[in-house]
């Protein structure tokens, strides 16, 4: 019979771990301030990295979306990219690549009050996509959504105005730099209350996953005999989903948190399957 | 005539899990032809130069993305 597992350390935080050393891991920046220029800049991570700054290794697929937006170019790469990932695994690289995710999971752990994040709020992200990363992106030549992405502030932004000693680099800092701090000030603070507040409401690389999420590959299944819907998947699940009511919607991140500790052992990752089964199992019915 | 209902019932479930199984092998064709388009894509992408596009965008330290302007 299969158990849960007790590990303490959740599988999927190795995974942020591991993915934010490699997509931030041009070392010699941290002494050179140089960004990296080679072969490996042509690949895109599937998760937000800021590509214009020194420490990362790939390129950004929403950076990359909104560049071939501002020259009026269709993005076959970047499109390709996003459904070959999303037909895969959904969004399952939210849950276990993201570094920004992996910070918010971190803030999350501050003890104070939590607030439940309204669903209708869910939605905004696909404004932010077709609003900010799409059409202004389209119509202004310039990528918006980069310019208020918080994760550039956070790998670069901070770090070179605090170790800049010529004075040139704070010399830069102007409007653009506090409205950056005061997004990255927001987002922070609603993420200490909310469960992953960026990936819910402004993360438009999320909201392109998310509409996979029903039709990928990769899915998780609920077994409803073994499942008493004690609701201790929902409570530990990093984003707020009702696992045993659909464990496949769009906001299911697949971090398998809700798999690893699941109490009934009634959660399992599987590939899609078709949702007329009556049995409780894949045994055949009929011996 | 029991047994008769019951042998109805399970070649219904029978039948059933026939469908399933075929509409699961539909389900990942689908899954495997979209994925293949989207495949495709990216080599399309890739022979119209999208790779060193990306790669010479990503190769300039990006001022503006860190929040700093010139």
């Amino acid at each position: 019979m299969k158990k849960r597992t007790n590990s303490k350390i959740a599988h999927h935080r190795i995974g942020q771990i591991i993915a934010s050393i490699v997509t931030l891991g041009h070392a010699p920046a941290l002494w050179t301030g140089n960004i990296y220029q080679g072969p490996l800049k042509s690949a895109c991570v599937p998760i937000l990295n800021c590509w214009g700054c020194p420490l990362s290794l790939f390129s950004c697929p929403i950076g990359g979306l909104q560049h071939f937006l501002n020259l009026h170019l269709f993005p076959f790469y970047i499109v390709g990219f996003f459904g070959v990932v999303g037909m895969l695994v959904g969004r399952m690289v939210c849950g276990w690549l993201c570094p920004f995710g992996l910070f918010q999971d971190i803030l999350q752990k501050i003890k104070t009050i939590k607030l439940r994040l309204p669903y209708w709020m869910t939605y905004v992200k696909y404004g932010v996509l077709i609003i900010v990363a799409g059409f202004i992106a389209w119509y202004t030549m310039e990528p918006w959504f980069c310019k208020l992405c918080p994760a550039g502030i956070i790998e670069a932004g901070i770090p070179l105005v605090l170790a800049d000693k010529t004075g040139d680099i704070r010399a830069l800092v102007g409007w653009l730099f506090w409205t950056k701090i005061s997004v990255l000030v927001l987002i922070v603070i609603f993420s200490i209350l909310i469960k992953r507040f960026f990936c819910r409401v402004l993360c438009p690389i999320g909201a392109i996953y998310s509409v996979f999420n029903r039709f990928s590959l990769v899915h998780l299944r609920i077994d409803k005999d073994k499942c008493p819907t004690c609701g201790f998947c929902a409570k530990i699940c990093p984003m707020d989903i009702n696992v045993y009511d659909n464990p496949n919607q769009k906001e299911c991140i697949r971090c398998l948190e809700c798999v690893r500790r699941c109490p009934s052992v009634a959660v399992s990752l599987g590939f899609q399957r078709p949702q007329i089964w009556l049995g409780p199992s894949k045994e055949p019915i009929i011996n | 005539m029991k047994n008769k209902e019951r042998s109805s019932f399970d070649s219904l479930l029978l039948s059933l899990e026939r469908i399933e199984n075929d509409l699961e092998r539909l389900i990942h064709y689908i899954i495997i032809f979209f994925t293949a388009v989207f495949l495709a894509g990216i080599i399309y992408g890739g022979i119209l130069g999208d790779f060193v596009e990306t790669e010479s965008v990503g190769s300039v330290m990006c001022l503006s993305c860190m929040g700093l302007q010139q």
